[in-house]
């Protein structure tokens, strides 16, 4: 049992308890709130799943609306023959109808606009995560490059994604 | 600006927000002026990170089309206008500011240069940046440069018995940028200039870094005799070692190094957590340890040093990539 007196640790901040009813409890950085988001795609890239190296491309979204800008929601476009359906819905919507050469490139990063609808899965053990449940393209944001850029230009970039 | 020995390199890269985010091909020598200006474009209230070292063309082209680089497993050349001292204490910011102090002072006694050469920062967090020009040491871009670096200033480090982060020389490693916002404490990455550094208490340095402040870049000095030297050996003890290990391998002689053995059993402080995990690696490989081997040996001590899984990962298979290259 541990020795030390709470008087000891709070030293020279004896009231600390004092509005303690007032405090208002901080949120846990748990997972988004079920709704709608408007979200840039922040980053496209092919990967495998971590347990069975499943093929699939990856959409990171960052939402740049609401109370939870800069939070992010992750997508998982699943390349199996099974899911080969689904994959051709979600990159239609991106514009990539040639996914055998447009995936070769990654999207422009905070640059294509979506509305993201998101859910929160439980799984056996209780832990909530979130779940794209779909997402549309709303709008095409102009990257801009960096000001630093070699060159110096503060001009947007050219080029955009295929849609 | 050293034109003269940076000028084949002249890019690096800008992260703005955390180092989880994309790295950006830049004109190295405006983003840094920028943000030493606090130039609007540098919005220096947000988090951000330039490069601790500068490319040349073979880095440029890891670009993509949006300026987005891959540095992953680069190992061109490099070189940096101001060689960096990071010394960071976990909870005791008065011992890291005693270390500023004696690492300032020693640098301008023993090269003899005025106080201004330097470029001293309160990181905004748990320590102290000092910088010294690279033209002070007559140093070059090279492949070697960062190592060079390294152990130039754990030299300096061991002289006068301080510890400095020795991670921070990673060839594509994220420095703090000068004025940005720390995240975490809300406190910016300010210049102290060197009355400041010895003369003010911890407390008066962080009220300071509350707003970013403006600075002209210290032009750059001229070379010193002794800094070139210590440079020169530096570089030199590069090439003995390497040249050391090379004639180890080749002769067979392999030994499990008692820092590998303390890795595992005790892990590492912060400030020499990569370097230790990196050479526990390297020293692994000359055994023929196969790579997931290594990473179970290793893995644990890592995490338990504080690396994130991904640090944990890269300095593993950079430890085993060194060893199996022979540098």
């Amino acid at each position: 049992m541990s020795t030390t007196k709470l008087t000891d640790i709070l030293a020279g901040n004896g009231g600390f308890f004092n509005n303690w009813d007032q405090v208002k409890a901080a949120g846990d950085f748990g997972p988004l709130p079920p709704g709608t988001y408007v979200c840039h795609i922040a980053k496209s890239e092919l990967s495998e799943s971590r347990v069975k190296q499943t093929p699939c491309y990856t959409l990171t979204f960052r939402v740049i609306e609401g109370d939870f800008a800069s939070r992010l929601l992750w997508h998982e476009i699943w390349l199996t023959e099974l899911a080969k359906p689904q994959a051709k819905r979600d990159f239609d919507k991106l514009g990539i109808t040639d996914p055998k050469n447009q995936l070769k490139q990654s999207l422009p990063p905070d640059c294509v606009r979506c509305r993201v609808k998101a859910v929160i899965h439980k799984d056996d053990n209780g832990n909530e995560h979130n779940k794209v449940k779909s997402f549309d393209v709303i709008g095409i944001d102009t990257p801009k490059a960096d000001p630093f850029s070699p060159g110096g230009s503060t001009e947007a970039l050219s080029g955009g994604p295929s849609s | 600006m050293s034109v003269e020995l940076g000028g084949v390199c002249p890019f690096g890269f800008r992260i703005l927000g955390s180092c989880h985010e994309a790295r950006r091909l830049v004109d190295a020598d405006a983003a840094f002026v920028a943000y030493c200006g606090c130039d609007e474009r540098a919005d220096v209230n947000c988090e951000a990170y330039l490069s601790a070292f500068r490319f040349g063309d073979e880095f440029k082209q890891r670009a993509d089309q949006w300026g987005r680089l891959d540095v992953k497993a680069f190992d061109g050349v490099c070189w940096s206008s101001w060689l960096w001292f990071d010394i960071d204490r976990e909870d005791d910011l008065d011992r890291a500011l005693t270390d500023a102090r004696k690492l300032s002072a020693f640098l301008i006694e023993r090269y003899r240069i005025d106080d201004d050469d330097l470029l001293m920062f309160y990181s905004g967090a748990k320590g102290f940046h000092v910088g010294a020009s690279a033209t002070l040491f007559d140093a070059g871009p090279s492949v070697e440069f960062h190592r060079t670096t390294k152990r130039l200033a754990e030299g300096i480090a061991e002289r006068i018995g301080i510890s400095i982060d020795r991670g921070v020389y990673d060839k594509v490693r994220a420095f703090r940028a000068p004025n940005s916002r720390h995240p975490k404490t809300g406190l910016h990455k300010r210049r102290l200039t060197f009355d400041e550094l010895m003369g003010l208490s911890v407390d008066a340095i962080k009220r300071l870094a509350e707003t970013p402040e403006a600075f002209d870049v210290p032009t750059m000095p001229p070379l010193k005799e002794q800094a070139a030297t210590d440079w020169r050996e530096a570089s030199e003890r590069i090439e003995r070692e390497a040249e050391a290990n090379t004639e180890r391998r080749a002769n067979g002689i392999v030994r499990l190094n008692r820092a590998t053995l303390d890795f595992i059993r005790d892990g590492a402080a912060s400030g020499d957590r990569h370097r230790l995990l990196f050479s526990a690696a390297a020293n692994l490989a000359e055994f023929g340890c196969p790579v997931e081997l290594a990473h179970e040996l290793l893995t644990e001590a890592g995490r338990d040093a504080g690396l994130s899984p991904s640090e944990v990962t890269r300095q593993i298979d950079c430890g085993l990539k060194h060893n199996t290259k022979g540098t």
